[in-house]
C-alpha cells in the first residue's frame, strides 16, 4: 500500500484491548462476526496489549480490514514524534501541565484531560520526558511529596510506572484516521477513543460485554501483590488501603471519561446497562444490543439421533469448571431422575481445563448413582445435539450473556438458568414485546440443586408449559436475538461517522 | 472479557537493582593480589634460572597483556550476569557458564596465539609452551570471575600460592634442562596447578552436568556499556607500555616484533607493587562499612520506606564511599609521596642502579592515580553507572596512549611523566564521575530502568501520527473501495 493511501480514512477503526485479533473468546469471536457481516464496511484495527512481544493471529482477517496496528501501555518509546509541530507549548510548561494532572487523577479528577491534551500535542516533549531523566526524576518525586510523602516510595512509583505514565504515554499514541472509532472495553481503548476523537471530532462509540471497570475493581482488591499500607494506630484503617484505592481510583477516570465523551454506549444486556449508569455514564446515551446468533443456520442444522421413547433428554453445554457449578447440576440431575424416571442428562463441552474439577464432578456421578443417566461427552459438535433436547440447564454462579441458551431457542430447547448476567432477561424476556411473548423456561437461585431439580420436573412433566415456553424460545431468539439483526443495528450505527457502504 | 489483565505482580517482585554485584571489587581486588604473586614468580624464576632468560621475560610480558585484553571483554558483562541470576536464585547455570567462557576464550586466544606465535622467530618448543601459557593465564582469569562472584577470597590466594610456587620450582628444574622452553614449560604447568584448584573451587560450589552454556551472551546486548567498558578497561592501562616498546629505547628480544623496555616497564612494576595497600584499604572498606550502608539503602527502597528513609541511607552510603576514598587519597598518598622521596634508597634496596630514579618517581606517582581511578570504576560499577564506567576508562585510554607517544618521542619529557599525567587526569575524571554519582543515588537506582529497545529489536514503532506497531494484514489492496 502506497503510504498516502495508509492513511485514507478507513470506516470504523476498532479499538481492542487484550481481545481480537490475538487472543481467542467470545468478544473475539463477536468482533470478527461483526467484520465478516459487513464486508461494504472497513475497517481498521488498533490492538492494545501490556507489551510488544511476539504476536500470533488467532483468527484470518477478513479483507474489509485495511490495516492492524498494536499500542503496548507499559512500553515506553523514547524518540521524537514525528510531525509534531513547532513547539508552541515550552518544555516546562508542557511538564508543570503533566504534573498538575497527575495531582488531579490522584485526587480523581479526569477533567484536567482537555488541558493535559493540549499541552502534549503543542508540544516537543516526549514520553522520555516524563519517564526517563532529571526531569522525570522531578515529576515523580514532585507529585510523591505533595500527595504520598509518609506512603511507600516503591510502591508509588511503580503505580507511577504502570499507572500514570502509561496514562500519559496514551497521548503519544498514533491512532490512525477513521470515519467513527468503537471501543470494544472501556480502560486503554476507551482513552484512546477520547484521543481520537479529540484529535479528528470523529464519533465514538463503546460496546462493554463485561464491565471493564467492574472487573478490575474485583481484580485489584482481591489482589496480593499491591501493597496494603499500615495506617498508623491512631486513624482508621480504610477498607482497601491507599494503593488498591489509587489504582481503582485511576481506573474509574479512565472509564469515566470514556462515557463522558462517547456518543454512544452499548452493552449486551440490562443488568450491564445499570452498572454503566452506577459508574457515571448518561442513561440516555446507554442502549442494550444483544448477542446475536445465526438463527437460520442453527435452525437447519442435521440433528443427531433422539433419545430412545419415553425417554427425556437434558442437556449441559460448557466448560466442565467451578464457575460452571458442574456439581450443582449434578445432584439436581439426582433429583429429576428420581421423580421422572426416564431422563438422560447429556453433558457437552470441554473437560480438561480444569482437571482437578472434573474428577470431583466423576467422583459425584458415581457416587450419586448416575452413571448410567448422565454423560460427560467432552466436546461435541453441540447444534446437532440441540434439536434432540427437551430442555437445558445452566447453574453457574456468573454468567455474561450466554450463548448457549440462544442456541438452545433456536430449535425451541426451554431453559433451566440461575439468575446471574442476562440469564433472567434471556428466560423472563426484556420489559415489553419480550416479555409479553413469555418465559422461555425458568430461573433459579444459585447453588440450589433442589430450586434447579424442581423447576427441570415442572417443565419436563407438563407438555403444555413446556411447549408454551419451547414457542416463546423460538421466538424470542428470532425476534431479539438473531444475528443478522445485530449486524443491521451496528451498520445503522456505523452510518453515524458516514461510513460509506453503510446502510 | 479480559482488560490487558496485571501482569504488573512480575514488575513489583522483580528488583533487579538489588543484584548482588560484590563481585566487581572482588574482581579488582582480586587481580591486584594474584598479579602480584605471578609477578614475584616472575622474579624469582629470574633468579633461580641461570642463563639468558630475556626470551622468556619478553613472552611473557606479551602473554599477561594478551591474556586481559580478551578475558577483559566478557569480564565485566559476565560478573553481571552470574551476579543477576545468583540473585534469581538460579545457580544452574554457573558451572556450564564457566565451561563455555572458558571455551570461548580458548577459540579467542588460538587464533591471538597463532597471530603472536606464528610470525615469532623462536624456537618451536619455546613458542608452542607460550602459546601454552597464553591459554593457561587466560583461563586462570576466567575462573577468577567465577572466583568473584563466589567471594571465595581465599581460594584465590591459596590457588596461585600453589601455583605459583609449583611454577618458580618446575621453571627452574625445567628450565636447568632445557633452557627457555623448559623455564615456559615449568611456569605454563604452574598456571595451570592454579587453574586447577580455582576450578575444582568453582564446581565445588556449582553443580556441573556435562554442558556448556553460553546464555550469557545476551547480556552483551543488555548492557553493551559494560561490554565496551571491558574492552577499553586492561587497554587502557597497558597502552604507554605499548607505546613504549617500540620506542628507540626498547630492546628487540626476539624477531620480529618482540620488543620490551625493560627499564619502563620493571619501574611501573614495582610502582604498582607499591599501590597494593590502596586496594586492601579500599576492599576492606567496601567489606565492611560500605557494604552495610549498601544494604541498607537497598533494604529502604526494597522494605517500602517513604523517600526520607531512602534518601537518609543514600546519604549514610555516600558518606561512605566518600569517606573510602578520602581514606585511600591519605593512606596512598603518603605512602607514595613518602616512596618518591626515597625513589633513590628503594631502587638500591632492590639491586638496581639509581639513575632509574627519575623514572621511578614518575611511575609512582602514576601507580598512585591509577589506583584511584580504578577503585572509582568499582564504584560506577557497583552502582551500574556503565556509560560513565565506559567514558572514563575510554579517556585513560586515549590519554594514556597519546601522551605516551609524545613522551616517547619526546627526549626533553622524562620518561614515565605521559603515563603518570594521564593517570593523574583519569583519576580526576573518575572521581568526578563518582561525585555525580552519589549526588543521584535514589534518582540512579529508580530513572535507569533498562529501556525497552534492548527488547523490541529493530522493529519501527514509528506511524505518521505517533508510536505504534504494524501489523501486515492479508487485505487485497483495493478490495471493497468504492
Amino acid at each position: 500500500m502506497r503510504a498516502a493511501e495508509e492513511r485514507q480514512p478507513v470506516d470504523v477503526c476498532l479499538l481492542l484491548e487484550g481481545t481480537y485479533p490475538f487472543t481467542r473468546g467470545g468478544v473475539s469471536s463477536w468482533v470478527q462476526g461483526l467484520i465478516a457481516n459487513m464486508p461494504e464496511v472497513s475497517f481498521g484495527l488498533l490492538y492494545i496489549g501490556a507489551h510488544y512481544e511476539a504476536r500470533k493471529l488467532q483468527y484470518e482477517l477478513p479483507k474489509n480490514v485495511r490495516w492492524l496496528q498494536e499500542w503496548a501501555v507499559y512500553d515506553f518509546v523514547p524518540a521524537r514524534r514525528p510531525g509534531a509541530p513547532p513547539s508552541a507549548v515550552g518544555r516546562e510548561e508542557a511538564l508543570a501541565a503533566a504534573a498538575r494532572a497527575c495531582l488531579e487523577m490522584h485526587d480523581g479528577d479526569w477533567r484536567s484531560f482537555d488541558a493535559l491534551f493540549d499541552v502534549l500535542a503543542g508540544s516537543e516533549v516526549t514520553i522520555a520526558d516524563l519517564a526517563h531523566g532529571p526531569d522525570a526524576w522531578r515529576l515523580l518525586r514532585g507529585v510523591y511529596e505533595e500527595r504520598a510523602r509518609d506512603i511507600s516510595f516503591l510502591d508509588f512509583f511503580w503505580t507511577w510506572r504502570f499507572a500514570f505514565l502509561p496514562f500519559l504515554n496514551l497521548f503519544f499514541a498514533d491512532v490512525p484516521p477513521a470515519r467513527l472509532y468503537h471501543a470494544v472495553c472501556t480502560g486503554w481503548a476507551g482513552v484512546l477513543g477520547a484521543i481520537a476523537k479529540k484529535r479528528t471530532g470523529a464519533p465514538l462509540v463503546l460496546t462493554e460485554h463485561g464491565i471493564y471497570l467492574n472487573e478490575r475493581r474485583i481484580e485489584i482488591s482481591q489482589s496480593e501483590w499491591i501493597r496494603a499500607e499500615e495506617e498508623d494506630a491512631l486513624s482508621v484503617r480504610r477498607d482497601l488501603g491507599y494503593f488498591k484505592t489509587l489504582w481503582i481510583r485511576l481506573f474509574e477516570q479512565m472509564a469515566q471519561l470514556c462515557y463522558d465523551r462517547c456518543d454512544r454506549i452499548y452493552t449486551l444486556y440490562d443488568g450491564n446497562r445499570r452498572m454503566q449508569e452506577g459508574f457515571g455514564a448518561p442513561a440516555e446515551r446507554i442502549e442494550v444490543i444483544p448477542n446475536g446468533v445465526d438463527v437460520a443456520a442453527l435452525a437447519s442444522r442435521p440433528a443427531r439421533a433422539r433419545a430412545p421413547a419415553g425417554c427425556l433428554r437434558i442437556g449441559f453445554v460448557g466448560r466442565v469448571v467451578p464457575i460452571k457449578d458442574v456439581k450443582t447440576l449434578l445432584r439436581a440431575c439426582r433429583r429429576i431422575v428420581d421423580s421422572l424416571g426416564g431422563v438422560e442428562v447429556l453433558m457437552m463441552g470441554p473437560t480438561d481445563e480444569d482437571r482437578p474439577y472434573f474428577e470431583e464432578c466423576e467422583a459425584l456421578r458415581r457416587m450419586l448413582g448416575l452413571e448410567q443417566a448422565v454423560s460427560f461427552l467432552g466436546p461435541v459438535p453441540v447444534p446437532e445435539y440441540y434439536p434432540t433436547l427437551d430442555l437445558q440447564i445452566l447453574t453457574s454462579v456468573s454468567e455474561g450473556q450466554p450463548l448457549v441458551i440462544l442456541e438452545g431457542y433456536c430449535t425451541g430447547v426451554p431453559v433451566v438458568a440461575t439468575r446471574v448476567g442476562a440469564c433472567p432477561e434471556m428466560v423472563e424476556g426484556r420489559p415489553g414485546e419480550d416479555m409479553a411473548l413469555g418465559p422461555s423456561g425458568l430461573v433459579t437461585r444459585v447453588g440450589s440443586p433442589e430450586e434447579t431439580a424442581e423447576a427441570a420436573i415442572r417443565i419436563l412433566s407438563d407438555p403444555e408449559l413446556k411447549a408454551r415456553m419451547s414457542e416463546a424460545a423460538r421466538l424470542r431468539v428470532r425476534m431479539f436475538y438473531d444475528q443478522p439483526a445485530l449486524v443491521a443495528r451496528y451498520r445503522g450505527i456505523y452510518a453515524l461517522g458516514g461510513a460509506r457502504g453503510a446502510a | 472479557m479480559a482488560g490487558i489483565g496485571f501482569k504488573l505482580r512480575r514488575y513489583v517482585e522483580e528488583g533487579t537493582y538489588f543484584g548482588a554485584l560484590q563481585g566487581y571489587a572482588y574482581s579488582a581486588v582480586i587481580a591486584a593480589g594474584p598479579w602480584l604473586i605471578s609477578a614475584v614468580s616472575l622474579a624469582g624464576t629470574a633468579a633461580l634460572v641461570p642463563g639468558d632468560m630475556r626470551l622468556f621475560h619478553g613472552a611473557l610480558m606479551y602473554v599477561f597483556p594478551a591474556s586481559l585484553f580478551v578475558t577483559g571483554v566478557p569480564q565485566f558483562v559476565v560478573t553481571r550476569y552470574l551476579a543477576d541470576r545468583l540473585y534469581a536464585g538460579d545457580a544452574s547455570r554457573h558451572a556450564p557458564a564457566f565451561v563455555g567462557l572458558l571455551a570461548a576464550v580458548l577459540a579467542a586466544q588460538t587464533c591471538v596465539g597463532a597471530a603472536l606465535w606464528g610470525t615469532l622467530g623462536a624456537p618451536a618448543g619455546f613458542r608452542l609452551a607460550a602459546h601454552g601459557a597464553l591459554v593457561a593465564v587466560s583461563g586462570v582469569w576466567v575462573a577468577m570471575v567465577f572466583i568473584g562472584v563466589l567471594r571465595a577470597y581465599h581460594w584465590a590466594i591459596g590457588a596461585f600460592l600453589a601455583g605459583g610456587a609449583a611454577g618458580l620450582v618446575l621453571a627452574a628444574l625445567f628450565g636447568a634442562r632445557w633452557g627457555q622452553a623448559g623455564a615456559m614449560a615449568g611456569f605454563l604447568a604452574g598456571q595451570g596447578v592454579t587453574l586447577a584448584v580455582l576450578a575444582s573451587a568453582v564446581f565445588a560450589e556449582f553443580r556441573w552436568e556435562g554442558t556448556a552454556d553460553f546464555s550469557f551472551v545476551e547480556y552483551f546486548r543488555l548492557h553493551p556499556w559494560l561490554a565496551a567498558m571491558g574492552a577499553v578497561y586492561y587497554l587502557g592501562a597497558w597502552a604507554d607500555k605499548l607505546v613504549f616498546r617500540f620506542s628507540p629505547s626498547a630492546g628487540l628480544v626476539a624477531a620480529p616484533w618482540m620488543r620490551v623496555a625493560a627499564e619502563y616497564e620493571t619501574a611501573f612494576f614495582i610502582a604498582q607493587v607499591t599501590t597494593v595497600p590502596a586496594l586492601a584499604v579500599f576492599f576492606l572498606r567496601v567489606e565492611t562499612d560500605f557494604f552495610e550502608r549498601y544494604r541498607a539503602f537497598f533494604g529502604a527502597v526494597g522494605q517500602h520506606r517513604p523517600f526520607a528513609a531512602i534518601a537518609a541511607a543514600a546519604e549514610g552510603l555516600s558518606d561512605s564511599a566518600r569517606a573510602g576514598l578520602r581514606q585511600v587519597l591519605m593512606l596512598q598518598g603518603g605512602l607514595s609521596a613518602v616512596l618518591v622521596l626515597l625513589a633513590e634508597p628503594l631502587l638500591g634496596l632492590l639491586g638496581l642502579g639509581s639513575d632509574g630514579a627519575a623514572l621511578m618517581r614518575w611511575m609512582l606517582a602514576g601507580a598512585f592515580f591509577q589506583a584511584l581511578f580504578q577503585l572509582g570504576v568499582v564504584l560506577l560499577l557497583y552502582f551500574e553507572r556503565y556509560r560513565e564506567a565506559f567514558s572514563v576508562c575510554a579517556a585513560f585510554l586515549a590519554a594514556n596512549a597519546a601522551l605516551a607517544v609524545a613522551d616517547a618521542a619526546s627526549p626533553a619529557v622524562p620518561d614515565g611523566a605521559g603515563f603518570a599525567a594521564a593517570a593523574a587526569a583519569a583519576a580526576g575524571f573518575a572521581v568526578f564521575e563518582v561525585r555525580r554519582m552519589l549526588g543521584t543515588l535514589a534518582e540512579g537506582v529508580f530513572m535507569r530502568q533498562v529501556p525497552p529497545q534492548a527488547r523490541l529489536g529493530g522493529a519501527s514503532f514509528v506511524q505518521p501520527g505517533g508510536f505504534g506497531r504494524r501489523h501486515p494484514v492479508p487485505a487485497e489492496a483495493h478490495a471493497g473501495r468504492p
